[in-house]
């Protein structure tokens, strides 16, 4: 498979840096650690946050870590869609037989990231084994949509983001508010804040969907009917949908102008 | 022969910011920008015919790459008709880029890190070729352009002219029917250059495909081209042989001539003095007069002594230039 | 040599305000941020006093961070990192000029420059908003005379800090990775990450022997009061000491590590 090729491609000139992919792996994942630590000096200050304690957003930040890193590593080509623009590489894959979004798939894989999915499941699970949760299998299930859900959503972000960035080439500090601030604030849940950033957060951006809804189903707590919690991360998927069609509008609107 | 491409009427607009220039324009533009709409390309009408080789001229900024874009279906056109291979190139974009290849000469399509033939294997994948039809062409690509050695090789250890020739190769692994050449010889050295020339050639003979070039350099013109079309300012100006351009100024002639000693205030009728330096003066004919040596020799030697004479035609950089400054680019 | 110094600040200071957009861009990055870390912490922060510490303060702690966002944040001075890990940071060597001095005044009018295009639109448009969200003036004229000065030292201090980044590209070859780890750490001690009043005393207490918080932490606290002026004065006398220190090691670093270079050729 095509898709088979780009993977390796990629491997093989991450392993010509070798060194360089290690040291930036492990740099990145020193980030995540700072920003870790900092949730717990928070907690050892303040102890719980509303409902929620220590463990809860340790869960939090682990699922948004693990899918963010997860599309960080493998979306690379959306993240990095502004330089795709400048550098003439867009260009280049249009004249290519092959469907856009295939290609920008294969476009990037940044293996440097792999050290933070790593943590970031880590991290989930001393989180999930210091919390307090009747396990069973819908429980599991929901868990494991969790991680799938933040994922997809994520991956919306990063496809709307690289929509943006066609009418404002330059800004590449811009778009990053959109996909590293949600990440930032998903690492409590997010229900923690003022009611209309949380309304933000759950019906336009769905971060609600692989964050406290479907924690409040684990936990079985909250005030939201538990069934809508428990299928929330699916629904969330659909977030999707919305970012590809606007990602496509925009494209169509590049070779317009062409920039 | 069949028309291969065909443009109609087309049109292009750009909206681009304006710059002022000034002392504290800096901070005017940062604070407040201007917008103009520019033509980049202005009622652009040819055709191409299947197997041609056109070589497509202009100085930079005057639509060259907007139409290389357009041809190659990365920018549709403000207005206009284009047919090429019988699709349009912006609409069926999967299935018209089956059949080119193009080649940007700044920039690669090749991976920088892992070996030229891995490279060439995902472009395999990318154009579904098939296994035999692969091995076939890429045989023929290797004899041609002697690559053997160098594809194990990653990129980034290549020279510039050898990235080049992986480049060729790598745009033509399936078999387009037509090529776009950006500037495809820049920087590369005399050697190779030709190389390259020899080996377009042989492709066009073979494949019969067509091929678009863009060029700064006129020898490559002269050496591949049958046809140029010359665009300005997003018009087009010459769309024609490059030999009846040629023919156009052969009547202009560049004569240095030697005295046998210093002379003052040189001056000759019917002929214009470009530079005199002690004794050496040369002169060029004027408007279209057709150049006679015998008269002249019988002219100059009348006036002064002589020692030597050379006649000089137009060079072709000279023939271009002569071009864009007739048309104001 | 003061000349060439200035000259290079401009230089640098001219080019950051060629980038329009950046700055436009930066400027409503930093505003989101900030309405973004002050909800966060106005959740936690459900009682009105936390070590003498009122929302309000930590409102304004988060907008004067955000406002000077440029002077706080440690980097990798880029072209220089370029050079090192390319290797053509020999070709500098051939011009009359101290490495370090030129680094340093180029990061700082880079630094300078990005300061001044953005910091005006964040302060007015944070004093704008509803108390409890925006930004509340000083709380009198000597700590705001403080806060400029203490300001002005952690800016120098956070280029210090940042010239380090530059040793070590020369060790590791990576300036990104380099610039990643002086990142992460001096966010986390300097109170980037969770603002210094909000972390638990005994950690406050070690950071204080560091000079991570001497870049933004002090000045944003003598700027809300929450440092009195005999305190600030004598935090200002660590900060210069930090600031004089982190000079002197890295002059002596870099000249060790351009050394190193110049024998094994580059």
């Amino acid at each position: 498979m095509l898709y088979n090729k780009y993977l390796k491609m990629h491997l093989k000139s991450s392993l010509e840096y070798k060194a360089n992919t290690i040291f930036l792996s492990m740099a990145q994942a020193l980030i995540f650690i700072g920003e870790i630590l900092g949730v717990w000096l928070l907690f050892l200050k303040f102890e719980a946050v509303g409902e929620w304690g220590f463990y809860d957003s340790l869960l939090m930040s682990g699922v948004v870590m693990t899918s963010f890193s997860l599309m960080e590593c493998f979306a690379r080509g959306y993240d990095e869609f502004p330089n795709l623009i400048k550098n003439g590489t867009l260009d280049r894959l249009l004249v290519r037989p092959v469907n856009i979004h295939y290609q920008l798939l294969g476009a990037k894989i940044e293996f440097s990231k792999f050290l933070r999915i790593i943590l970031g499941i880590t991290v989930s699970i001393i989180a999930i084994i210091n919390m307090n949760i009747n396990w069973n299998i819908l429980k599991i299930i929901v868990l494991i949509s969790m991680y799938l859900s933040g994922c997809i959503i994520i991956f919306g972000l990063m496809i709307l983001c690289a929509g943006i960035s066609i009418y404002t080439i330059e800004n590449l500090e811009f778009t990053n508010i959109i996909t590293n601030g949600s990440k930032e604030l998903a690492y409590y849940p997010i229900n923690i804040y003022k009611k209309w950033l949380t309304r933000i957060f759950t019906f336009i951006i769905p971060i609600a969907c692989f964050n406290y809804l479907p924690l409040s189903f684990l936990l079985e707590t909250g005030s939201i009917p538990l069934w809508l919690c428990g299928i929330s991360p699916f629904l969330g998927m659909l977030f999707i949908i919305p970012c590809l069609i606007f990602f496509n509008f925009s494209l169509k609107k590049y070779q317009g102008t062409g920039t | 022969m069949s028309k291969i491409i065909e443009f109609t009427n087309i049109c292009k607009q750009f909206k681009i910011p304006e710059k002022k220039n000034g002392k504290w324009s800096f901070l005017s533009n940062f604070f407040k920008r201007k917008y103009k709409i520019i033509q980049a390309l202005d009622n652009i009408n040819f055709s191409i015919n299947e197997g041609d080789i056109v070589g497509y001229i202009g100085p930079n900024g005057a639509g060259k790459s907007t139409t290389i874009k357009i041809m190659s279906g990365i920018l549709t056109p403000t207005s206009g008709e284009c047919i090429i291979n019988g699709y349009i190139p912006w609409k069926s974009r999967k299935e018209y880029v089956k059949n080119i290849g193009v080649v940007f000469g700044q920039r690669s399509q090749l991976w920088w890190d892992v070996p030229v033939i891995d490279s060439f294997e995902l472009l395999k994948d990318i154009y579904k070729i098939s296994d035999e039809e692969y091995k076939e062409t890429l045989n023929i690509l290797n004899k041609a352009l002697n690559l053997e050695e160098l594809l194990s090789r990653p990129l980034r250890q290549l020279s510039l002219g050898q990235k080049m020739k992986c480049e060729l190769a790598g745009s033509l692994l399936h078999k387009p029917k037509i090529l776009f050449l950006d500037e495809p010889t820049i920087g590369l050295d005399a050697v190779t250059k030709l190389a390259v020339r020899d080996f377009v050639k042989y492709i066009n003979k073979v494949w019969n495909t067509t091929i678009i070039l863009t060029t700064h350099d006129m020898n490559d013109i002269e050496a591949l081209t049958n046809k140029i079309i010359l665009i300005g300012k997003g018009k087009i100006l010459y769309n024609g042989s490059f030999d009846n351009i040629k023919h156009q100024y052969a009547n202009e002639k560049i004569i240095q001539v030697e005295f046998t000693k210093p002379y003052e205030n040189v001056y000759l009728d019917g002929y214009e003095l470009i530079s005199h330096e002690k004794n050496v003066a040369t002169f060029k004919t004027l408007n279209n007069t057709e150049f006679h040596t015998k008269s002249f020799l019988n002219e100059i030697s009348q006036k002064y002594d002589i020692v030597d004479f050379s006649i000089n035609s137009l060079s072709v950089d000279e023939i271009l230039a002569r071009l864009y400054k007739e048309y104001k680019l | 040599m003061k000349n060439i110094n200035i000259s290079i600040f401009k230089m640098q200071f001219k080019k950051e305000l060629q980038y329009r957009a950046k700055a436009i861009s930066g400027i409503t990055t930093q505003f989101f941020w900030g309405i973004m870390y002050i909800c966060l912490y106005t959740a936690f922060m459900s009682s009105e006093l936390i070590n003498g510490f009122t929302i309000t303060q930590m409102a304004a702690y988060i907008w004067l961070g955000q406002a000077f966002f440029s002077l706080r944040y440690p980097g990798m001075h880029s072209n220089a990192g370029y050079e090192i890990e390319q290797g053509n940071v020999c070709y500098k060597f051939t011009r009359p000029i101290n490495l370090y001095n030129q680094w340093y005044y180029e990061y700082l009018g880079e630094k300078l420059a990005s300061a001044l295009l953005r910091f005006l639109p964040i302060i007015i448009i944070s004093i704008l908003l509803p108390t409890n969200y925006g930004l509340s003036m000083p709380v009198n004229f000597s700590s705001f005379i403080l806060f400029i000065v203490s300001l002005i030292i952690g800016c120098l201090l956070c280029v210090s800090i940042s010239m380090f980044s530059i040793y070590f590209t020369f060790v590791t070859l990576s300036q990104k990775g380099t610039a990643t780890i002086i990142v992460a750490i001096s966010n986390l001690l300097g109170g980037s990450i969770i603002p210094i009043p909000l972390m638990p005393n005994s950690v406050q207490n070690v950071l204080n022997f560091l000079p991570f918080r001497y870049i933004s932490d002090l000045p944003f606290r003598i700027y809300i009061g929450n440092i009195g002026i005999t305190d600030g004065l004598i935090q200002i006398g660590i900060s210069l000491f930090w600031l004089v220190t982190t000079i002197l090691i890295g002059k002596i670093l870099i000249k060790k590590a351009l050394k190193k270079t110049v024998i094994q050729g580059g």
